[in-house]
């Protein structure tokens, strides 16, 4: 079989570069970890924002017109350049929810995300119990449990 | 038929992968652990200097733990991983103004019907002498040469990492090989 060959060749080239000490590793791992818990935490934060930012821009034009006695006229002739403010940041935090975050939210807690991990967790099962069952007919002095 | 075995160690991967893209912690430090040697060699091969192949290491860990949720196919982990990892190298290698432009070394595509089997030479006993006449390739040649030692890549999966076309990778790989079967013979010769 050729896959065990080339994974052992792999293992040994990637052997061949001198290796980090093992203070070096210890400091590289904690500097990602870091690095990843940062941002992490900066996603959430830049998420909120924008989110408080998209519900503020729903929620004041809407305040306002209630203000104004139901009539957006009204409001766009007090203020008409706030109100192209909030139209135009209303428009860009709800592109820029729908395309940076929303999918990965939707995706999470789709029920299609959830069969898939299903079926790859059947997969693997079938897989190690397929491996199981060779390892055992390899080995015939070995009775099977 | 597939190995089994191989099987199971790609369908692992792809688990961890949908998981890391739910956003579970645990599920992206294990494909970190899973690819960190590899990409790290890889890095290395353009940014000898150990440090500063690490703080790319770093560089593209943290893009990929951004971006994961938008890859639409978690079996193309591998390829798109690669493309960040050279992206990142050659940033660092702008970056330090020695990047040599030899990426575009054109050869005669025409002449070049197959990829070289590498199996010829992927041996145990050369990987030493592989690892030194690697860096006697140009950049474009070891790049390509070098993910197919990792990763046994297919030929369309190096296009797509090194973003050229099948046939160049074709001409890069033979000529590449042919450079390293040269060099082997010459070693033995001695």
């Amino acid at each position: 079989m050729s896959e065990p060959t080339h994974k052992t060749f792999a293992e040994h080239l990637v052997a061949q570069d001198p290796p980090l000490s093992e203070k070096q590793y210890r400091e590289h791992r904690m500097q990602l970890e870091k690095a990843l818990t940062d941002a992490s935490r900066r996603e959430s934060r830049v998420r909120m924002t924008v989110l408080i930012l998209w519900l503020l821009c729903c929620i004041i034009p809407t305040v306002a017109v209630g203000l104004a006695n139901g009539v957006p006229g009204k409001v766009c002739h007090w203020y008409p350049l706030l109100m192209y403010v909030l139209l135009i940041v209303t428009i860009v935090e709800t592109v820029s929810y729908f395309v940076r975050f929303l999918p990965t939210r939707l995706r999470a807690g789709s029920a299609l995300n959830r069969n898939i991990l299903l079926d790859l967790d059947r997969r693997i099962s079938d897989l190690t119990s397929r491996i199981d069952q060779t390892t055992k007919e390899d080995r015939p002095g070995q009775t099977p449990s | 038929m597939d190995d089994p075995r191989d099987e199971l160690e790609r369908t692992r991967e792809l688990l961890h992968v949908v998981m890391a893209q739910r956003g579970e912690a645990d599920a992206f430090r294990w494909l970190v652990d899973r690819y960190e040697q590899r990409l790290l060699y890889f890095i290395r091969r353009s940014v000898a200097d150990a440090d500063r192949a690490l703080d790319v290491l770093q560089e593209v860990w943290i893009t990929v733990f951004r971006r994961i949720a938008t890859l639409r196919t978690p079996e193309a982990f591998r390829v798109w991983l690669y493309r960040i990892a050279r992206d990142k190298t050659i940033d660092q290698l702008r970056g330090d103004r020695r990047h040599k432009e030899t990426h575009g070394e054109s050869i005669d595509e025409a002449t070049v019907d197959t990829a070289e089997n590498s199996e010829g030479i992927e041996r145990i006993e050369n990987v030493k002498l592989i690892h030194r006449l690697l860096n006697r390739l140009t950049p474009a040649h070891r790049e390509i040469v070098t993910l197919r030692f990792l990763e046994q890549m297919a030929l369309d999966d190096i296009a797509a990492v090194v973003g050229c076309s099948i046939g160049t990778v074709k001409s890069r790989l033979h000529y590449a090989m042919r450079r390293l079967q040269e060099g082997i013979e010459e070693q033995n010769h001695v």
